[in-house]
């Protein structure tokens, strides 16, 4: 099986047009023609760090705060899923859960796992590595619920004395890691495993 | 104006997901090619795609317009009552503590889907009525495509449902007709991108 680029052509990514890779701009649609994107690893390692730092705050602030007869309770992300918990909400709780703590924390081990395979000389199994990168890029956006249930508590909650909710600082950076890891895995080519493929086991002390 | 020297080769097709080049397939309506080495989806074209592209855009459109009119969900207690749509929670959180938090929620659930429905309609609307494709479809096409991943009004609404059982306990809920056509909106707007076929598209860009 060869591959465009051995070939000496490239893929425009919009319009699917084979042109030579020498070709500046896509006959078709116009688009620059990039054979792979030059240090694109260091662009998902710069996007993945962004996203990491901006976890911490997002999770050790609080993102909104209830204020019920006067009392302020400022709730962080867990803070959130416990009071759910609380309220026998089981089901939201899950989903919150999910999508706010499993999904942004598995999102970085996976892309970071995806990177430095990206960046080995060979990959043996270039199907799974691909398919995980799918999964991330699907399911990475769902992160973003917990930032829409703070903008419609906020918005929507607004009951003089009896109930008040309002942000908390800690929802910026929490958005600014579901944008910065989705950018993160977009920038990520999953043709970069399969240029590497090479099912060949290692021959003896070659290591 | 194509500005090609021929170099194009429309005999190949690569596929985008591993660069396996194959040669490009001569496929019917409703007929999906899968690359041999990954098996992802190399060329796929779709039954009748602009007809159907066109009236699931256009509703889309309209839910749109609903669910950003009409209010969207409300809550009440001891008395006291507030109903909001989609806009006013825009502009009561643009005026709150964290102005950022409406940028958030405007861009991503309400221009995103907005600006993907807009475009969708100028790229198919005009092949639909027989005329070619217009100079700015592979413009627009390719916002649909980048845009796609980033308009989320389908999480907001997931979103609303968790925020409405945080706050079931607090105070009476209700919903407006809004809640129902953004619903509608993210099932119409999801239609649209199925239905749309972009092999057809691009064919009519090069045909140009
Ligand atoms: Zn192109
Ligand atoms: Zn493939």
């Amino acid at each position: 099986m060869r591959s465009a680029a051995e070939e000496g052509l490239a893929l425009c990514r919009y319009c699917r047009t084979v042109v030579p890779a020498d070709e500046p701009r896509c006959p078709v649609c116009h688009d620059r023609i990039v054979l792979r994107q030059p240090r694109q690893l260091q662009r998902v390692w710069a996007f993945w760090l962004v996203a990491l730092i901006a976890y911490v705050p997002a999770n050790l602030l609080p993102i909104m705060e209830t204020v019920t007869l006067g009392r302020g309770d400022p709730q962080t992300i867990i803070g959130g899923v416990f009071v759910l918990l609380e309220h026998h909400d089981y089901f939201i709780a899950g989903v919150v859960f999910v999508a706010s703590i499993i999904i942004p924390t598995a999102k970085f081990g996976a892309i970071g796992w995806l990177a430095i395979a990206a960046a080995r000389t060979r990959v043996r199994h270039p199907e799974g590595l691909h398919r995980v990168h799918r999964v991330v890029e699907l399911v990475g956006r769902w992160s973003m619920i917990d930032v829409f249930v703070v903008a419609v508590l906020v918005a929507l909650v607004q009951l003089g004395a009896v109930a008040q909710v309002r942000p908390g600082v800690g929802v910026l950076p929490f958005a600014l890691t579901v944008i910065f890891s989705m950018l993160s895995a977009g920038a990520l080519d999953p043709r970069v495993f399969w240029d590497k493929f090479d099912p060949e086991p290692l021959q003896g002390s070659a290591v | 104006m194509v500005t090609a020297d021929g170099r194009e080769r429309l005999d190949l097709l690569a596929c985008p997901a591993c660069d396996a080049l194959h040669s490009r397939p001569a496929l019917d309506e409703g007929e999906v090619a899968h690359c041999v080495r990954c098996h992802a989806v190399i060329l796929a074209r779709k039954h009748r795609s602009v007809d159907r592209v066109v009236p699931a855009a256009a509703a889309a459109l309209l839910a749109y317009l609903v669910a950003v009119t009409f209010p969207f969900v409300g809550v009440s207690e001891a008395g006291l009552a507030n109903q909001i749509s989609v806009i006013d929670a825009v502009v009561a959180l643009a005026e709150g503590r964290l102005g950022l938090l409406a940028v958030v929620l405007g861009v991503f659930t309400l221009a995103f889907p907005l600006w993907m429905i807009v475009s969708l309609l100028m790229v198919t609307v005009p092949i639909r009525l027989g005329r070619p494709a217009p100079r700015y479809a592979a413009a627009e096409l390719k916002v649909v495509r980048r845009l796609a991943p980033w308009a989320m009004a389908e999480i907001f609404l997931v979103g609303t449902a968790v925020s409405l059982v945080k706050v079931a306990g607090l105070a009476h809920l209700s919903f407006g007709p809004a809640f129902l056509g953004l619903l509608a909106t993210v099932v119409l707007l999801a239609m649209a991108t199925v239905y749309l076929c972009e092999d057809t598209i691009w064919a009519a860009v090069r045909a140009r």
